[in-house]
C-alpha cells in the first residue's frame, strides 16, 4: 500500500499542470452476483488519475478485479447538467481498455460505463460520483464463469490541479 | 523532464510486481463437481468434511484446481477463496466467510501454498478449536503466529528444489507446531492429534504444487509435477479420510 500511494504522489507531482484538472480517484466497484439463489455483492476497489481537459478525460487506472488485477486507460465525454451556486451535476460516459496483469499470458479487457457526478461547491477540491458499467476479459473464459459482469460504481475524486 | 522518467519507472515496477500466474489450461468436464462463485471455487457436491485451501501469492485460484480435484472425494469437498489482487493476505477470513455458508459440514480442514499457506497459520491462530487438520505446502508461518494451542493435526510439505520458498525458515518453524516430526516415509504420516509432520518431497519444486507454469526464482525440479502432485494428494487424501 506504501508503494501505491508512493507512486501516485510522484506520478501526480509529475504532470506539468497543462490539464484544466488532474484528479486521484478511489473507486469501489461493488458487483451484484446470485450465488446458490442468494444476491450477494462482492465489492472490487480501485485506484486512478484523471486528467480532465474541457468535456474530455483520460484516466489511468489500477483495479482488482475476478481475474487478480488489471490497469487500464479509459476516455470519457462529460456533460454538465445542473449547477447552482451549491451543486453541479454532470454525467459521465466512459470506455476503457484494460490489461489484465499476467507474467505468462498477455491479454485485454474491455469497459464501459456511465455515471453521475455531483460537485458541492462547498468543498473545491472533491467530488463523487456513481453509476453502471460492464466489464468483460474474453481470455479469461476458458478460466471461470466470471469472465463478464455488470458491476456498480463509487468513486470519490480528488483534484490535485485545478 | 527527470521526475517524470522516475514516476513512469516506479509505476512500471509497480504493474509488474502486481503481475499474477495465469492457471494451465484445465479439462472442467474433468473436474467433477466444479462449482465457482464470484467469493470462493467449490469442488465436489457434498460431503461432511471441507478443506479450505488458500491459493499462492499472485497466483489464480483456478491453478490447484488440477490437484485438489483429486483430493476431494465422496465425503470431502474442496473450496479454493477467490481472493483480492489474487493476494491472500488481503482477506484472512475468508474462511470463516465459507465456513458460515455451508453449516452443514462437521469438519473442516484449511491449508495453502506459499503466502496462502502462511494465511492459513493465521486462521489456526486465530480459531484453533474450530479445524481438524492444517496442511502447508512450500508454506511456514509467520514469527508471530502461535500454532501450539492447535490440537488437530499438521502437515508440512516442501519441495527439495524450492527456489521460492525460504526452507531455512521453513525448518526453523518447526519449533512453533505441536510435536513437529521429520519423516522421510509417507507411510508413518497418520492423523495424529497434536503433532505436525515434516516431509520434504525430493526433488520438487515451489510451482509444482499448482498448475501455473515455472515461478520466477524458483529451481528446476528433478519429479515431474504430477509426482510432487501425487505424493501431496495421497498425503492430504489420507488424513482427510481418517
Amino acid at each position: 500500500m506504501r508503494f501505491v500511494i508512493a507512486f501516485v504522489v510522484v506520478f501526480a507531482c509529475s504532470v506539468n499542470g497543462i490539464a484544466q484538472r488532474l484528479t486521484i480517484d478511489l473507486e469501489s466497484f461493488p458487483t451484484l452476483t446470485q450465488d446458490y439463489g442468494k444476491s450477494i455483492i462482492a465489492p472490487y476497489s480501485g485506484i486512478g488519475l484523471t486528467y480532465f481537459y474541457d468535456k474530455y478525460a483520460t484516466g489511468l487506472n489500477y483495479r482488482s478485479v475476478p481475474w487478480g488485477s488489471e490497469v487500464s486507460v479509459s476516455q470519457a465525454f462529460n456533460i454538465p447538467f445542473y449547477q447552482s451556486e451549491k451543486i453541479a451535476v454532470g454525467s459521465s460516459s466512459q470506455v476503457y481498455v484494460g490489461v489484465p496483469l499476467y507474467y505468462n499470458k498477455f491479454s485485454t479487457s474491455l469497459g464501459a460505463s456511465s455515471r453521475v457526478t455531483l460537485k458541492f461547491e462547498k468543498f473545491q477540491r472533491i467530488f463523487i460520483s456513481g453509476g453502471l458499467g460492464y466489464h468483460i476479459s474474453p481470455s479469461y473464459r476458458s478460466i471461470s464463469s466470471k469472465y463478464q459482469f455488470v458491476e456498480g460504481i463509487l468513486a470519490f475524486h480528488i483534484a490535485l490541479l485545478k | 523532464m527527470k521526475l517524470r522518467s522516475s514516476s513512469i519507472v516506479l509505476m512500471l515496477l509497480f504493474i509488474f510486481q502486481s503481475c499474477s500466474y495465469f492457471p494451465e489450461d484445465f479439462d472442467r468436464d474433468e473436474t467433477p463437481s466444479l462449482t465457482e462463485t464470484i467469493k470462493y471455487i467449490k469442488i465436489g457436491d457434498q460431503g461432511s468434511k471441507a478443506l479450505i485451501f488458500y491459493p499462492g501469492g499472485l497466483v489464480d485460484p483456478f491453478a490447484y484446481v488440477n490437484m485438489l480435484s483429486a483430493v476431494a472425494g465422496d465425503d470431502v469437498v474442496v473450496f479454493i477463496p477467490k481472493v483480492p489482487y489474487n493476494l491472500a493476505i488481503l482477506n484472512i477470513n475468508h474462511a470463516e466467510e465459507i465456513k458460515k455458508a455451508f453449516p452443514d459440514i462437521k469438519e473442516w480442514s484449511v491449508g495453502g501454498h506459499s503466502l496462502g499457506g502462511a494465511v492459513a497459520c493465521f486462521v489456526i491462530n486465530d480459531h484453533p478449536s474450530e479445524y481438524e487438520n492444517l496442511f502447508l505446502l512450500a508454506a511456514y508461518p509467520s514469527e508471530s503466529t502461535d500454532l501450539k494451542s492447535f490440537e488437530g493435526t499438521s502437515i508440512v510439505l516442501f519441495g527439495s528444489n524450492d527456489g521460492v520458498a525460504d526452507l531455512e525458515k521453513l525448518i526453523n518453524s518447526r519449533d512453533q507446531f505441536n510435536n513437529p516430526v521429520d519423516v522421510e516415509d509417507i507411510d508413518f504420516i497418520e492423523k495424529t492429534a497434536s503433532t505436525s509432520f515434516f516431509y520434504q518431497i525430493e526433488g520438487g519444486n515451489h510451482g509444482n504444487f499448482g498448475n501455473y507454469g515455472f515461478q520466477k526464482g524458483d529451481r528446476e525440479s528433478t519429479i515431474t509435477r504430477e509426482e510432487q502432485q501425487s505424493t501431496s494428494i495421497l498425503i492430504m487424501s489420507k488424513i482427510l479420510a481418517q
